[in-house]
């Protein structure tokens, strides 16, 4: 907050018109609005810096003290709307996608942690372009020594020292044996074809162009090591039991996979290097896995052989869990107990079928304890179930499956229903990831069973989390290898809400603005549209700042009806389809009509942050012209007006008019009244108000205070101004001015308050909704905000006694307040 | 390499140290204070509780009580969270810096706040930091570091961020007119 002008609230805020000046009150209020030009001056070299060319409305404009234009439209950075794409951020009356259905046999060897497979590929061309080679992914070559994701990573920091389990990171990846082995890629009558591996990708080329709307299959053989989940780090693998000898197994990017090929970027061939995960084709799939007999597997999509696989007792517990309210054991603790021993050296096929999915993975383990939940989903019931090792316990039983039904129940509401037939949560050695229909999920307790308050609300989080991802990225299939933000950030966002309808006071890590404050004004970032291998500070980036953007979307920008219909429409737009930014974004604008490209301009394109700041306020009041009033205020004035010093100390001293009384005159005497009004001025203002309306006349009468309040964007972001004005007849309410207030100048405001009532105290974002980084400068007049630091140390000199005494102090006061405000702020429109 | 910690290591946090990596949190967020009337630099340390729990995990020492926090948090942050980082003994791999003094904790929903402070009283801020903290869970980590005192005019300095690869950084104090 700047120092200075925060003393004249009392300032005499109107010229002195005569009456017969004729006062009018726009001309009142504007003669004495003082410039803070050279303030602007200041800022300039803040301002946000353009991102196009000199032509372009960002571009820098020397004629105006802020010279960018943060309402400017995006259009001139968003693709041109098509039949593919309307320009209202819908699928366009020719939008297509690719499809690939695949058939794979695939064996878990047991005992050498190893994938030997069989994919076969129906690739269907529904582009209406002509396709001469295929693209495959093959994600697991990144584990080789010579991938790009070993090559290009960085050096970490040796000196002083390291620790183990970091240099056995290391020592692990350089010596482990990963990557795909390719037996052979043919056509569907096992002729060989050509075929290029190029890092993580693989271009197979067709004997004959695929012309539109026409269809190829091919099978790969192929087999891979599997990577030891524990020691490198991997979006699947594998964990070992030391103590039992058994593993669990997450087995995911597991099969050679069809890149995308879409109508916005081609082929979809980008690297993997980790980070940015992936899209695919929507198709279905048939999958056969065959692991040794006595393991439990689960997968993408319905189990069909269950009658091969699983024992009548296992089926009969699963009917019952159907219609069960808690989850009911299939497999129970004590019976994944004692299969830990068992050893049969035979195999069983368990076999899936999945259908309009884009990926497909699976988990496989003697350890596993299962237990499922029918949850109903429209009218359909879907089967939540966990599967995990007796290690879990007690904690997973309680909460994974649970956690699993209450995020379908949320997320269904925002979205659309969960399509599918089950929701599966795996216990194992990833921490957290999605696939379709299942993901993996790490927190588990102690040894000795118990388990902390962070364990807890850390599993249901990530389940929550997990299961979410159905709906983002793996239902509306957006690209997670360019765009991180559009599942991640959609995610968290939804994963707040449904944390939040957990249980009051849920310990959610994202999504409150006041979350993100510390990374955004922060260095080392970049903004939210960046490629997912180019951002920086990945969790902040592309989950915090894009779920608390939507938060603070929905309930300071949108509000909750508008934001939740627009959000709705662009998940059910999208649903099975590929949207791009610029679809979500449209689609956002187009259904809740408020104009947001500021919005995506300073959060998803920018990095600048917000911090408001109030900084200055003045007072005006009508000056009706009276001279009888004028007088009687000046009079008054004077008559406040606190002696000097020297007039103290000069009481009763004895003047020389006083001993040589020849020296007064009419100027000293009683009669002499310097403000004394003259029957002339009396007059003319009378002829004033004989010429006025009887509204204006009663508009002179009126006793109305005008404030205006100067904001000033010291972070750059602009955002709507949420104010608490406080009255000095104790009441007080919320103002909310839109954005918009900023656009034509975003470098600071000012902003006219029309009361009755005095203002006594000013408060900017009292609830903490839009990430103000720095409230400091929030209040009017300047508050000195003790540092976390201090008031922590304030807190702990208490005793309990002293801190009940002034709980219940600060309770009466907080009490007799709200009494006095809750009607102000619940019927307090926004201003603008 | 040094080894440290692993005696009080268990399963849990070893198991979990491989594997946080997907949907990181992998932040801390620091606000420091230089208070020239103290002498002291006073610091809240904004933490992941599932981060706290694996540090208690790894390097809280045996038989410390909840009572005796300042047993293995001011050893650890002495270690780890260095102001000043000067180099010790005749091998240079041990560092040291200021030494701390433990003010307590407070639990702020799924995050925490450490608050402790520089125990000696001294005339010039600190001029530097050095952080390994954390990076033993996972290398991605980012510490965050907003130093609280105003530059001339009110604005705040630019937050300092260390990571794995960048671990030392200056630290400039404002100085009050």
């Amino acid at each position: 907050m700047c120092g200075f002008g925060f003393g004249r609230l009392e300032l005499p805020a109107f010229s002195c018109l005569t009456p017969a000046a004729k006062p009018r009150l726009a001309v009142i209020l504007n003669c004495t609005r003082p410039l803070l030009a050279a303030i602007c001056v200041s800022f300039c070299s803040c301002c946000w810096m353009p991102l196009a060319t000199a032509q372009s409305p960002e571009a820098p404009n020397r004629k105006h003290q802020d010279p960018s234009d943060k309402f400017a439209q995006l259009d001139p950075w968003w693709p041109t709307p098509g039949d593919q794409r309307i320009a209202s951020g819908a699928p366009g009356p020719a939008y297509w996608q690719q499809r690939a259905d695949y058939e794979i046999d695939v064996t878990l060897d047991d005992q050498t942690q190893r994938i030997i497979g069989s994919a076969r590929i129906d690739y269907h061309n529904q582009s209406p372009h002509t396709l001469s080679y295929v693209w495959v992914q093959l994600d697991q070559n990144r584990f080789r020594s010579d991938a790009d994701d070993a090559l290009t990573e960085t050096a970490p920091s040796l000196q002083p020292r390291i620790s183990f389990s970091h240099m056995k990171s290391i020592l692990a990846r350089r010596s482990f044996d990963g990557g795909y082995r390719i037996k052979s890629v043919t056509d569907a009558q096992g002729k060989p074809l050509p075929h290029k591996i190029a890092g993580t990708m693989m271009r197979i080329d067709l004997p004959e162009p695929l012309a539109p709307e026409t269809g190829t299959q091919f099978v790969i053989d192929y087999s891979y090591n599997i990577v030891n989940g524990k020691t490198i780090r991997a979006r699947s693998g594998y964990e070992f039991f030391e103590e039992d000898k058994n593993h669990i197994y997450e087995i995911a990017q597991w099969f050679p996979r069809v890149a995308s090929y879409t109508d916005f970027g081609g082929w979809q061939n980008k690297p993997f290097l980790g980070r940015g995960e992936f899209t695919l084709e929507l198709g279905d799939y048939r999958v056969r896995i065959t692991a040794p007999s006595e393991m439990v597997v689960t997968a993408t999509g319905t189990l069909t052989n269950s009658e091969e696989v699983l024992t009548p007792q296992w089926r009969e517990r699963l009917e019952r869990a159907k219609t069960a309210d808690k989850p009911v054991f299939v497999v129970t603790p004590e019976e994944a107990k004692a299969n830990e021993s068992v050893r049969t050296e035979t195999t069983k096929t368990w076999t899936f079928d999945a259908k309009n999915v884009r990926d497909f993975a699976f988990a496989a383990s003697r350890k596993f304890i299962w237990d499922a939940m029918g949850t109903e989903v429209g009218s359909d019931t879907v089967m939540a179930m966990s599967f995990y090792p007796n290690e879990a316990e007690p904690l997973w039983s309680k909460y994974s499956t649970e956690a699993i039904a209450h995020t379908l129940d949320v997320y269904g509401r925002y979205s659309f229903e969960y399509p599918y037939e089950v929701a599966i949560s795996v216990n194992g050695p990833v921490y957290g990831m999605e696939y379709p229909m299942i993901c993996f999920n790490g927190p588990r307790p102690e040894d000795d069973g118990t388990y902390s308050k962070a364990t807890k609300y850390g599993l249901i989080s990530v389940v929550i989390h997990e299961v979410g991802h159905n709906f983002f990225p793996m239902i509306v299939n957006s690209d997670e290898r360019q765009w991180t933000w559009m599942d991640e950030g959609l995610n968290t966002f939804l994963q707040y809400l449904a944390e939040q309808e957990w249980e009051e006071g849920y310990p959610s890590r994202r999504g409150d603005p006041e979350k993100i404050v510390a990374y955004m004004r922060g260095g080392n970032q970049r903004p939210i549209m960046t490629g997912s291998e180019e951002i920086l500070q990945f969790g902040n980036n592309a989950y915090g700042k894009p779920a608390t953007a939507l938060n603070i979307l929905r309930e300071t920008i949108l509000g909750r009806e508008l934001f939740d219909f627009a959000f709705r429409e662009y998940a059910r737009r999208w649903k099975f389809k590929r949207p791009t930014p610029s679809d979500f974004f449209r689609t956002m604008e187009d259904a809740s009509a408020i104009d947001l490209d500021w919005f995506w301009r300073g959060w998803f394109y920018g990095t600048e942050h917000v911090d408001i700041a109030i900084d200055d306020v003045e007072l005006y009041q009508i000056d009706s012209g009276d001279p009888d009033e004028k007088a009687e205020r000046e009079r008054q004035e004077k008559d406040r007006r606190e002696p000097t010093l020297s007039e103290t100390r000069n009481e009763g001293l004895k003047r020389r008019i006083d001993w040589q009384p020849g020296l007064k005159d009419f100027y000293n005497s009683p009669e002499y009244d310097e403000l004394k009004v003259e029957e002339e001025d009396r007059k003319s203002f009378q002829k004033f108000l004989d010429g006025l309306t009887s509204d204006e006349r009663a508009l002179l009468r009126r006793t109305t205070n005008f404030y205006v309040v100067d904001f000033r964007n010291v972070g750059g972001l602009v955002m709507p101004i949420v104010l608490r004005v406080h009255y000095a007849d104790s009441t007080s309410e919320m103002m909310q001015f839109p954005a918009q207030i900023w656009r034509h100048n975003s470098k600071q405001v000012g902003k006219l308050i029309v009361t009755d009532k005095e203002i006594v105290r000013l408060e900017l974002d009292p609830r903490r909704q839009t990430a103000d980084t720095d409230e400091s400068n929030n209040h009017w007049p300047e508050k000195l905000v003790p540092s976390r630091f201090k008031l922590f140390k304030d807190e702990k000199k208490k005793n309990a006694m002293q801190k009940a005494a002034q709980d219940e102090k600060q309770a009466d006061k907080e009490n007799g307040a709200e009494e006095k405000k809750s009607d102000d702020d619940d019927k307090v429109e926004p201003v603008e | 390499m040094m080894v440290h910690g692993f005696s009080t290591a268990s399963t849990v946090c070893t198991y979990l140290a491989a594997l946080l990596l997907m949907h990181p949190v992998h932040e801390t967020v620091c606000e420091m204070e230089w208070d020239p009337q103290r002498g002291r630099v006073e610091i809240a340390l904004r933490l992941d509780r599932l981060d706290e729990q694996w540090i208690e995990h790894r390097y809280r020492t045996a038989g410390a009580d909840k009572e005796t926090e300042q047993d293995w948090h001011v050893p650890l942050l002495e270690k780890q969270f260095l102001l000043d980082p000067v180099s010790e003994g005749d091998s240079k791999k041990q560092l040291s810096g200021r030494p701390y003094r433990w003010i307590g904790r407070k639990e702020d929903g799924a995050h925490v706040w450490w608050f402790f402070e520089t125990a000696k009283q001294t005339d010039e801020a600190p001029k530097s930091i050095q952080t390994r903290l954390l990076f033993d869970r996972h290398s991605d980590y980012t510490h965050r570091i907003q130093i609280l005192n105003k530059l001339p005019g009110g604005a705040a300095p630019k937050a300092v961020v260390l990571t794995e690869q960048r671990p030392k950084q200056a630290l400039t104090f404002p100085v009050a007119p």
